[in-house]
């Protein structure tokens, strides 16, 4: 045979030998590391369009039963760019930092207004950072949402990571934004990104998260209020829950919502001109809470109603945010998806969005009072 | 077709899903990618076809072999040459690619040579392997692996981060001519049957390629093709997409598995992947180092001490161009050049045909 035993000698001999050059881990061992669980961007003091970057560091400890409370170190400093800052970090502490298991950036919301490049940049470059990472925005600055320490924290869990993402709780009112998605809407003609806003509280104990910000290449960012968080959580991602509120003189109704569906079309004038966007919000699901007797045979009644407050507060939703010329739910990428390719299809969204008009049809059906009448 | 021909046709596929293919997809995104790609894919289908048929004639014969049998060898070695070539380059531009996402995403820390000489090492024993071994290696991989690739494909489907509306905006541009780089990348994604040029010896049974083939084929080519090039635009998003130097990477990096043992999905779905396109480098590089095996053969019949010579050198060879290039490419070059290889392999493709085409006359007449 042409395979001549010498050499399947010889690779054989390459092959063990190539085990001495491992030096066993490629990399520094676990306890030659820090890792970083969050990183918050404030805007400098110090530099002109410079950057505060704290770090948020896990602490390891022996062993989770004989640790209390979560461990962590802060370290900031300030520096033209993030990645500047970072790496002045670097000489602040005596192991290497870690940025793979970094699972969230805290922003301030002022840096919100206009381009984000200038502090995402580093994010997506890097390639040891996530692409699921959650993107929030912070009030009243992310150091000190960094800091916050909830009382409800457990060791070996990280109460920003639970925040967002389902993995632990699940409500209409947080809004979860991973890192792509930021980078695909923010870069997205016809589309706007919204992230959450991180609040606190006055004793710094818990962290609060129920609005959340629109934000905009051109403009300030706008923020949304709870229902409005609400009803982008629902119609847009179909979130579900124990939530929504309809009132009329004498009944008021709490709704437990299992499963919301909207969906659009965009109709245009003979000249071609988006002219009306007419909306199909269904929501499915029973009642929550009453503040009177419900009788189960007037469940079509209830579903009316629910139907109209519904419609009324979406309407008021779409409007604002037609007003304020932002559009979050990607009506106008939709429309452009929909559309053959023109040169001046963007164009054309954008002088027809103001004026456009919504048309909003709600379909609200209740299935049962709940376990009582 | 025997079912190895298929395993060579995905693991073509699997492994240009990672490699340069899809950026220079995504780059000419607005300028007809996608009339090219359907374009492509039924051109796919059809050499697959006209290969397969010209090879019906020869059942267990190697192309050097038939080229000996009809051809004068003053014809045949500079063919030899320079499909050899193109070969070495095919797994050697694989090679480029996986060696730089190990740096960058696996083993930031370690030098480039060492993570080559690995590379390289093993690749070596694979080449010299018996041709048979190599595709029972392939079947054995594939058993093991392809299952979880194609998993997290799935997965990427039907994850809820996904925009179909992007998506559907990058169909919009069908409407535009068609543009030859991104036929001939696409058309790339085919050749993976190609390898039956040396590996044919090894299939003893006639093969017919009907339109049951033809369908799977075709099939196995619209998933591929849809997958590389739309599945990133829903996650990635469609504008600004070419920005991107390993779209696939940053897509895999945007799957979470909420309760998988690892939640970031891109270490197990680089080392899936790696897998996979291993042994595609080693397929590309065995057909190669077989052809140049036959241009070398200065004596009809040469000693165990010459073969062992040529077997040496031509290792050698291997890794010392490997080496040089992986070392100073950088990451436009490895796109221009690769530009530059799709564009000729398609000549190649053609000529390799008519090449058959004419074979397949000789023999008849």
């Amino acid at each position: 045979m042409r395979n001549s035993p010498i050499i399947k000698v010889l690779i054989m001999a390459l092959l063990l030998g190539s085990v001495l050059l491992q030096t066993g881990c490629a990399f520094k061992d676990i306890d030659k590391r820090l890792f970083v669980a969050a990183v918050g961007i404030d805007p400098s003091d110090k530099f002109d369009k410079g950057f505060k970057v704290t770090l948020k560091i896990a602490l390891p400890f022996g062993a989770i039963k004989s640790s209390t409370k979560p461990g962590y170190a802060y370290i900031s400093e300030e520096g033209a760019s993030v990645g500047e800052a970072i790496r002045l970090l670097e000489t602040h502490v005596d192991k290497v930092l870690e940025l793979g298991h970094m699972k969230t950036i805290v922003i301030h919301e002022e840096l919100l207004a206009g381009h984000l490049q200038e502090f995402m940049d580093y994010f997506v470059r890097r390639a040891d950072i996530q692409q699921i990472a959650y993107v929030a925005a912070a009030r009243p600055s992310a150091e000190t949402i960094l800091k916050v320490e909830p009382s409800t924290e457990a060791p070996a869990s990280v109460a920003l990571f639970n925040l967002f993402g389902d993995s632990a709780i699940e409500s209409p009112f947080i809004v979860t934004t991973y890192l792509f998605q930021l980078r695909r809407d923010h870069l997205a003609k016809g589309i706007n990104s919204v992230l959450p806003l991180i609040e606190t509280n006055e004793k710094k104990d818990e962290l609060i998260v129920n609005n959340s910000v629109v934000i905009s290449r051109e403009k300030e960012p706008v923020i949304l209020s709870i229902v409005e968080t609400k009803y982008y959580d629902s119609l847009l991602k179909g979130s579900t829950g124990f939530t929504y509120q309809v009132k009329n003189d004498q009944l008021k109704l709490l709704l437990d919502i299992s499963e919301s569906k909207m969906s659009y079309k965009i109709s245009e004038s003979k000249n071609q001109t988006p002219k009306t966007i007419e909306v199909h919000i269904k929501l499915k699901g029973i009642i929550g809470e009453s503040n009177k007797k419900l009788s189960v045979s007037k469940l079509d009644e209830y579903n009316h109603m629910a139907s109209k407050e519904v419609q009324k507060k979406a309407y008021h939703f779409f409007k604002r945010m037609q007003e304020e010329n932002l559009d979050p739910f990607g009506f106008g990428l939709h429309y452009r998806s929909t559309r053959l390719h023109r040169r001046d299809v963007v164009k054309m969204w954008e002088n027809a969005y103001p004026t456009i008009e919504f048309k909003v049809k709600a379909d609200v059906k209740l299935q049962s009072t709940g376990t009582i009448e | 077709m025997s079912r190895f021909v298929y395993y060579l046709l995905i693991s073509n596929m699997v492994a240009n899903v990672i490699a340069a293919g899809p950026r220079i997809l995504f780059s000419k995104s607005e300028q007809g990618a996608i009339v090219s790609m359907v374009l492509a894919l039924f051109f796919g289908v059809f050499i697959n076809w006209a290969l397969i048929r010209s090879f019906k004639a020869f059942p267990g014969k190697s192309l050097p072999q038939i080229l000996d049998l009809y051809v004068n060898r003053w014809i045949s070695i500079p063919i030899l040459l320079v499909l050899g070539t193109i070969w070495y380059i095919a797994g050697l531009q694989t090679l480029i690619t996986y060696v730089d996402l190990l740096l960058r995403f696996l083993t930031p820390e370690m030098s480039v040579f060492t993570t080559l000489s690995m590379f390289i090492v093993v690749i070596s024993f694979g080449v010299i392997m018996k041709s048979r071994s190599i595709l029972f290696t392939l079947e054995l991989v594939f058993v093991l692996l392809l299952p979880f690739a194609i998993y997290y494909v799935v997965k990427l489907y039907f994850s809820p981060q996904i925009s179909w509306d992007h998506v559907k905006l990058a169909m919009t541009f069908i409407d535009n001519p068609p543009n030859y780089l991104v036929f001939s990348t696409t058309l790339f994604f085919f050749t993976g049957t190609f390898d039956i040029i040396i590996l044919n010896s090894l299939f003893k049974k006639k093969m017919t390629f009907g339109l049951k083939q033809a369908t799977l084929v075709f099939l196995l080519g619209v998933f591929t093709i849809f997958t590389t090039y739309f599945i990133p635009i829903g996650v990635l998003g469609f504008d600004r997409i070419e920005d991107i130097i390993y779209p696939w990477i940053f897509t895999s990096d945007s799957i979470r598995m909420k309760y998988g043992v690892i939640e970031r999905v891109v270490f197990i779905f680089l080392l899936i992947f790696l897998a996979i396109a291993f042994l595609n480098i080693v397929i590309h590089w065995h057909i190669s180092f077989n052809l140049f095996e036959n241009v070398f053969r200065l004596k009809k019949s040469m000693t165990d001490k010459g073969k062992t010579i040529r077997t040496c050198l031509l290792l050698v060879v291997f890794w010392v161009v490997a080496f040089l290039v992986t070392v100073k490419l950088t990451e436009y070059d490895l796109f221009t050049y690769s530009s530059y290889y799709f564009n000729l392999m398609f000549v190649v493709i053609i000529g390799l045909l008519g090449l058959l085409w004419v074979l397949n006359r000789r023999a008849k007449s």
